[in-house]
């Protein structure tokens, strides 16, 4: 399309901003728009054609990206993520993490889909963008705070309460390579260590409003299609559940499929007695002072907390997701109840990412129990499961960098491999980066988290198992067109993982929170009303099979990028050596394992359904030539992974 | 004028409804319902336009639709409905340019 043509859904430009020499400009997102869906889309294509090979994630010639979600502005159900791209300290590859952002929404109001970052600033500044007015300004007495006094700082300094900020802190500005960018202080672009690159840019912050409009195409067609999928949370019982007490509503599925983490894995549920004793449910009621919700959101999945008693009393903070519960507390096998919320607060605080935090102490904790480490290593702390002050003080020395922390700071695969003294075994990873996800048991959970682009993460292409009970079955069959969905069934997995990855990928490009969708209640909305909208928004009409046949575009993009950046190939997405040879010690699973050779074959079935080599997972010209990505395939020629 | 509306999760998608009924696009900078942060205490602050001077285009309760568009997008449609009823009322007997409070209900924390 012409710049000139009027986009609707996006905010129709592009900005620019060059620290090293503080250049701005601006381009159209029409140069991207309608091949690459928005956010993530747009970003791995301008990431993919613009880093050279020879790019490393702290240099000054990477490019971080910011962005809102396509359908971010508008009341479309859900539509409230930002992403952040670059290529990430982590695995070295593609680095991506979306947020629940009122920041998002702000930016498209400003004008912009996305800001592209370039270069470094030779000190500490942040950038204020509002509507058209564009400054970079000084940072200094920001560097050093925390994410939540930067966010008081901003909004002091600029006189207005309301501003909505993204930044890093102390573990982002030490180039912790978990390191991630909060919204705010409590929603977090986790994952992928995006907070690390921001920091190597002296990027303390970014802060936006926007007082401009989005138009939709269709508004009509738009409103009604609006109203028609928020007709179908009325009366579910998990936005019942969720409402009350978001993902943790999955804490006791979990434990009955045993998706649960305790001490660093070794065990797939957690002690009956922890489970009562945890119990967060029970928590949240009693702390809860105000709810919290983002725009657009058809459930409303948060709340506000302050803690009035026990060690952590005085602390007020949103109440903590499942996965805080699961890469933290169960891990670490932390029995005060009220940690989970403390430990969550205080990685906000610091910017440190939640997983790269849990799987580096929990690689710590286990190398200690079993004496391959002991208080020599560790500055001389005791490293012993559930000692809650530990954890907390291990969370500090990781985003400073200091003593034993700075060994931690490089996330649980690289420090065994700085320690050494067959350590690895117990740095479960996926790609380089800290895992959070319990693999065994879970198939069509655990090949999306194996084969993601990302390095692990559930967001890109997992099954959301714990849900998939013989109940379902015959809804789950017919929105994945399969017949054997069940977790523990290896057959139709490969399928139910790719109509994930296109779910999941179509929903960070648009901006779409998973929870409102099939991946929080089969009953949700879907990829067909997902069509619906994205068509009404912008005017394009764009089918189910058109949005999956983008999600396959961009997953090879993101895989090109990191054939050309890193040497993962297929064993890069097997699981972990713990997954895949130990069977579940204890609970309803107890003795099941994976079996390698179907697993394989299972990665085949994957491999083949996304036109990629079985032997070394690199993409075949056919594939990329269907998809428009003929350039792609004569790059991955010319460095010999063309297949 | 401004009420106190405790469940209220600070979505905001009730303003986005809202500058869409007025102007046919997302601008929540012109919506005449706002949502104000609250320092302390439970849920959030609505503030209903009656000015037409400033920014914000004053809140007419949507006569023409059954549901106010605020409500249409709103989890606790109920409350707010209380909260436009009460807004409409005072507009009708208070004149304008008088001063109006409204009791928070702040939690003591």
């Amino acid at each position: 399309m012409s710049p000139n043509d009027p986009i609707y859904a996006y905010a129709g430009k592009i900005l620019r901003v060059n620290l090293s020499n503080g250049k701005i400009s601006e381009e159209p997102t029409s140069h991207y728009a309608k091949e690459w869906l928005g956010a993530s889309g747009i970003a791995i294509k301008i990431l993919y054609d613009e880093l050279r090979s020879w790019v490393t994630p702290y240099e000054p010639a990477n490019k971080l990206i910011f962005s809102a979600g396509a359908l971010l502005g508008t009341i479309a159900p859900g539509a409230c993520k930002s992403n952040i791209s670059t290529l990430g300290p982590m695995t070295g590859g593609w680095a991506s993490g979306c947020s629940d952002s009122y920041v998002g929404g702000q930016l498209k109001y400003a004008g912009y889909d996305s800001i592209i970052i370039e270069g470094r600033a030779h000190t500490p500044i942040y950038l204020w963008v509002f509507n058209d007015k564009v400054e970079i300004r000084d940072a200094i007495g920001l560097w050093g705070k925390t994410t939540w006094e930067t966010l008081d700082g901003i909004r002091r300094e600029l006189g207005e309460e309301t501003l909505h900020t993204v930044s890093i802190g102390p573990a982002g500005e030490n180039l912790v390579r978990g390191a991630c960018v909060i919204q705010d202080k409590g929603r977090a672009f986790g994952r992928c260590g995006t907070g690390a690159v921001m920091g190597s840019k002296n990027l303390k912050a970014i802060v936006v409003k926007g007082t401009g409009p989005i138009r939709v195409a269709r508004p009509k067609a738009f409103t009604e299609i609006v109203s028609k999928i928020r007709k179908m949370f009325d009366g579910l019982k998990s936005v019942e559940a969720m409402q009350k007490y978001g993902t943790l509503r999955g804490l006791q599925s979990k434990q009955k499929i045993c998706g649960m983490n305790f001490k660093n894995f070794q065990e797939c549920t957690i002690p009956e007695e922890m489970m009562q004793a945890i119990d967060p449910c029970k928590m949240i009621d009693k702390y809860e002072i105000a709810r919290q919700s983002f725009p657009g959101c058809a459930i409303g999945c948060s709340r506000h907390l302050y803690v009035t008693e026990g060690p952590y009393a005085g602390l007020k903070t949103e109440s903590s997701q499942l996965e805080a519960l699961l890469t933290l507390q169960t891990r670490l096998a932390v029995q005060e109840p009220t940690f989970m919320l403390k430990a969550n607060a205080y990685c906000n605080q610091l910017g440190l990412d939640l997983d790269a935090a849990g799987g580096a102490i929990g690689w710590a904790m286990e190398c200690y129990q079993r004496g391959i480490l002991s208080e020599k290593d560790t500055d001389g702390l005791k490293l012993n499961w559930g000692d809650a002050g530990v954890v907390l003080e291990l969370i500090r020395k990781i985003s400073y960098r200091e003593g034993f922390g700075n060994i931690l700071a490089e996330g649980c695969a690289r420090a065994s491999d700085l320690m050494g003294r067959d350590s690895s075994y117990y740095a479960l990873h996926m790609k380089g980066q800290d895992l959070y996800e319990p693999c065994r048991g879970a198939l069509g959970w655990c090949l999306g988290t194996t084969t993601s682009t990302r390095g692990g993460g559930h967001t890109t292409g997992a099954v959301p198992d714990h849900r998939v009970v013989p109940e379902v079955k015959e809804k789950v069959n017919a929105i994945f067109g399969v017949e054997n969905p069940l977790p523990l069934e290896y057959e139709d997995k490969a399928k139910m993982v790719t109509y994930m990855e296109a779910l999941h990928m179509v929903n960070n490009c648009l901006g779409i929170c998973h929870m409102n969708t099939i991946h929080g209640d089969f009953d949700q909305m879907d990829l067909p009303q997902i069509a619906e909208l994205y068509s009404a928004a912008t005017g394009w009409d764009t089918s189910v099979e058109d949005l999956k046949r983008l999600a396959m575009k961009q997953i090879n993009l993101e895989k090109a990028f990191n054939l050309r950046h890193t040497d993962l190939d297929r064993k890069d997405d097997m699981p972990t050596p713990r997954d895949l040879f130990e069977p579940i010690p204890k609970g309803g699973l107890a003795g099941w394992k994976i079996d390698v050779e179907k697993y394989n074959q299972m990665l085949d079935e994957y491999y083949d359904l996304h036109g990629w080599d079985k032997e070394t997972s690199f993409p075949k010209r056919e594939i990329l030539a269907e998809l428009g990505l003929g350039y792609v395939a004569d790059d991955l020629k010319k460095i010999g992974k063309l297949r | 004028m401004v009420f106190d509306m405790p469940s209220c999760g600070g979505c905001r998608t009730c303003e986005m409804a809202c500058s869409f009924k007025h102007r046919g696009e997302f601008i929540p900078a012109i919506s005449s319902i706002k949502i104000l942060d609250k320092k302390d205490g439970h849920g959030f602050l609505v503030f209903l336009a009656e000015d037409p001077q400033k920014q914000e285009i004053p809140c007419d309760g949507c006569k023409e639709f059954a549901v106010p568009m605020c409500m249409q997008y709103c989890r606790k449609s109920e409350d707010l409905k209380g909260i436009l009823e009460e807004f409409m009322k005072q507009s009708e007997t208070i004149p304008k340019g008088k001063e109006r409070t409204v009791q928070t209900t702040e939690k003591e924390i």
